[in-house]
């Protein structure tokens, strides 16, 4: 294939955009397609007994918008909040429908282009990460980073796997108790 | 299918269905003329539509249909069984028309010959009688003055007076007012002398645009045969291009002379009553009103600000007007809402002619009775109800009322009977479903239960809980599987449906007397009237619909409280501590709020910080990712733009209970 750099149309069909996230001390990356904006936390109001990883909802505009902490859906610590911290409004596919869903971020870090061949199968993380979530590993710039598959880990399905398994959790510890 | 082919089999179906309720009446009431009125009229409607729109077949159908039914009216035919059940067959043809307007379908295709042919056969008995019916036609005299602006608005004189000529015979006698002429001004009006078969309802509708701004006056000359009669269109026509119309009494001087002497037909009507009619409904799109509805919901967010904004400022004028405001926007808002609403009669009537049809089919006598047709909902709930409904009632008269002979031995009367009720209570709408059959037989559900392996042998059941498992997937009861119910499927599907629209149901009934459905629908308007109230640093609504009193206490009473029980007013009532229940505590020395909240048929107390007042939220949903969250229906936004959660009182007090049990089986 005769490779043109200033052939726009033949470069877009590789090159995508991603924007890039901080949660602690690791660096993450979602395509930036799938970014509808970035805002700065409002007052989020919190919904009783909920899961922990939903934080609660936020008014965007005049609608109602779920936000989770990412931080707690990766089993970190909860987000502490800092003059960094961000929401990421991401249109999450689910389905048959479209979900808009809030993320924190400890903080956004930039938006770069990358060819997808230069996105890296994930090796064998281990335990640590589902294989599933993680689309590739993105070297940019020296900085090794976890491309996500956000449609994996925000869909409905996922939340409900995981309040199931919260609530297993909940019985066999109150059990034990 | 282009929109005004499908508007036409929007209302062609409307009517349908009021031709059904109409002519089921006519069956009960053979000799009520006002139902023949109105089944003729009706009918000539659709005819006119369907012509209209060039739907031939359809419009060929129903004229024949309206050509037996005018002998009806005329009093030449009496209203018998034949022609019912021949009526029912061709309203069912109909029906299948409106999906195969051209007879693509063979079967269509024949059965609208056979039934063109029944009814020609019918009309044929009568033609002997024609000439009976032409002396029937009365006269009337009409003065048609059309205000001087008419033709501004692009309306014309000529197309009402087509209009009219197509109704019966018509001498018309021009005149022009005397006067300066002006180019744009209606200067001409008529003396119309009409004989016709019509009622004087039918000519006033060729009227009904120009009713508005003209002179109209319609009588009847109670002689026939005038316009016919030369020598009176002669002396009539004399008086045309004057500026004086006919007088009364001169009329009555020629028809006297010129005419025979006919019976009043026409009773008189209700002039206010019938142009009321005519303007009583508007056909609006429903993605019109859904906008409407979004922008009234924008509307009261933003008076939200405006009043939060207007407490802040302190300026007592901008306060008078955000007041009245507030106002204007709440009636606009109940208006708004209310047009949404559609009254459930709509769907009670379907079953009208099920019932008749399947009771028939099944040699049973069976009553629908229909109470609180009035109540309303929501036009896209109703829909959904129209399904789980006519399983049930299909089941009631399939099941559950017993043959005449068998009601008979048991002493019942032979007529079964199906009540349909539907009633408001708090947020919720009740549908009942109430048979006076035979009952069902808890033995032989749980017999049948076992046998599918739903439930274990030596398992303790309530009764509800045995009920309930005729909801389950591919339970029935029946013996014997019919043609119309009794597969198994069905009530399942009742179940889910009703799950969907975020109901239930249960089921009452006692053997031999009858059993009761109950369908709870919660009311699903978009915009509530709410109690805004604070617990823990998060503001909450409280729809204001279950809301009965407000209290003040010490915090102290609720603390180390050992029952949980609260006595107001001499009452004890249960109580829910929402500040625990939320995740926090209360401070001792501080006072908190009660509100007592209707809960089903009891009352709750429910506690918080403090109430912040009454509040008219928009209801927005919180998303699928809160679906667990069902205590929480939805959020609302404040006019600070912070998020209030709104509470279903009943949920959280079903949620409390499931915890507080469950936290006491762990120990």
């Amino acid at each position: 294939m005769k490779h043109q750099p200033h052939d726009f149309q033949k470069a877009s069909d590789t090159v995508r955009s991603y924007l890039s996230f901080k949660l602690d001390e690791e660096f993450f990356s979602i395509p930036v397609m799938k970014v509808l904006e970035i805002l700065e936390v409002p007052k989020i109001t919190k919904v009783p007994h909920s899961p922990d990883f939903l934080k609660g909802v936020i008014n965007l505009r005049g609608a109602v918008l779920p936000v989770i902490d990412t931080r707690v859906k990766f089993g970190m610590t909860p987000t502490e909040f800092g003059i960094n911290t961000s929401i990421l409004v991401l249109s999450v596919q689910h389905e048959e429908d479209v979900l808009t869903v809030g993320i924190l971020v400890d903080s956004v870090v930039e938006v770069f282009e990358i060819d997808d061949n230069e996105i890296k199968p994930s090796p064998s993380i281990g335990a640590k990460y589902k294989a599933e979530f993680i689309e590739g590993m993105i070297n940019y710039e020296d900085q090794f980073m976890m491309l996500l598959d956000i449609d994996q880990i925000f869909s409905l399905i996922e939340i409900q796997n995981v309040l199931m398994n919260t609530e297993e959790l909940h019985e066999t510890s109150k059990e034990n108790a | 299918m282009d929109s005004v082919r499908s508007t036409f089999i929007n209302e062609a179906t409307e009517l349908l269905q009021e031709l059904d309720v109409a002519l089921l009446t006519l069956e009960n009431n053979p000799n009520d003329t006002v139902g023949v009125e109105h089944v003729f009229r009706v009918m000539h409607t659709l005819k006119g539509n369907s012509k209209m729109f060039d739907f031939a077949m359809i419009g060929d159908a129903v004229h024949d249909l309206e050509t037996v039914y005018e002998d009806v009216r005329t009093g030449q035919r009496a209203i018998s069984k034949p022609l019912l059940d021949l009526s029912f067959q061709t309203l069912d043809h109909l029906k299948a028309l409106l999906d195969d307007p051209d007879c693509k379908d063979e079967a269509n295709k024949t059965r609208h010959i056979t039934l063109l042919k029944e009814l020609h056969a019918l009309s044929a008995e009568d033609s002997g009688h024609q000439s009976v019916s032409e002396a029937l036609s009365a006269t009337f005299h009409i003065f048609f003055k059309p205000s001087k602006s008419f033709l501004l608005d692009g309306s014309n004189p000529l197309y009402v007076l087509e209009d009219l000529a197509q109704v019966g015979k018509v001498l018309m006698i021009p005149h022009f007012s005397e006067g300066d002429f002006s180019v744009t001004d209606c200067q001409t009006y008529w003396d119309i002398l009409l004989e016709t078969s019509a009622g004087l309802k039918e000519i006033r509708e060729v009227f009904v645009f120009a009713e508005m701004n003209s002179e109209i006056n319609v009588q009847e000359l109670n002689y026939s045969g005038l316009i016919a009669n030369p020598s009176f269109a002669k002396e009539v026509l004399k008086t045309r291009f004057d500026d004086t119309p006919l007088s009364r009494e001169q009329l009555q001087v020629w028809a006297e002379m010129y005419g025979q002497q006919t019976l009043s037909k026409t009773t008189t009507l209700d002039k206010s009553n019938t142009s009321s009619k005519a303007f009583s409904s508007v056909r609006v799109g429903s993605e019109k009103l859904e906008e409407l509805m979004n922008l009234v919901s924008e509307l009261i967010t933003t008076q939200a600000s405006l009043s939060l904004f207007a407490e802040q400022a302190q300026n007592q004028e901008l306060e008078t007007i955000t007041e009245i405001f507030e106002k204007l926007s709440r009636r606009l808002r109940d208006v708004a809402f209310g047009m949404t609403l559609i009254p459930i009669n709509n769907l009670f009537n379907r079953f009208q002619r099920m019932v008749r049809d399947i009771s028939n089919d099944l040699g049973k006598n069976v009553n629908l009775i229909s109470l609180g047709g009035e109540t309303e909902l929501d036009k896209n709930i109703i829909e959904s109800l129209s399904d789980p409904l006519m399983h049930i009632i299909r089941n009631s008269v399939d099941h559950g009322i017993e043959l005449p002979e068998v009601r008979a031995a048991k002493g019942k009367s032979e007529e079964g009977r199906i009540t349909l009720k539907a009633y408001y209570s708090g947020v919720f709408v009740y549908i009942q479903i109430i048979d006076d059959g035979k009952g069902i037989d808890l033995k032989s559900v749980r017999r049948k239960a076992l046998e599918k392996g739903l439930i274990q042998e030596g398992d303790e059941h309530t009764e509800s809980e045995i009920y309930d498992l005729i909801f389950h997937p591919g339970f029935s009861t029946s013996e014997s599987v019919t043609d119309l119910s009794g597969r198994g499927v069905g009530m399942d599907v009742v179940y889910r449906t009703i799950q969907g629209l975020r109901g239930s149901i249960s089921v009452e009934s006692t053997l031999d007397v009858g059993t009761t459905m109950t369908i709870k629908l919660p009311l699903t308007l978009s915009v509530i009237d709410g109690l805004l109230v604070a617990i823990g640093g998060e503001k909450y609504l409280l729809p204001l619909s279950v809301v009965e009193k407000c209290y003040e206490i010490e915090n102290s009473r609720l603390i180390n409280n050992f029952n949980e029980l609260i006595v107001l007013d001499g009452v004890q009532y249960p109580f829910i501590n929402l500040s625990g229940e939320f995740g926090q505590q209360l401070d001792q020395a501080k006072r908190s709020q009660i509100i007592l909240v209707k809960n089903n048929d009891s009352f709750v107390a429910l506690t918080c910080d403090h109430i912040i007042g009454e509040y008219q939220a928009v209801v927005k949903p919180l998303g699928k990712y809160f679906q667990d969250q069902d205590f929480v229906s939805g959020a609302t936004i404040l006019g600070d733009g912070t998020i209030a959660l709104i509470l279903d009182s009943q949920k959280m007090v079903e949620l409390y209970v499931e915890r507080h049990q469950h936290v006491k089986k762990l120990a």
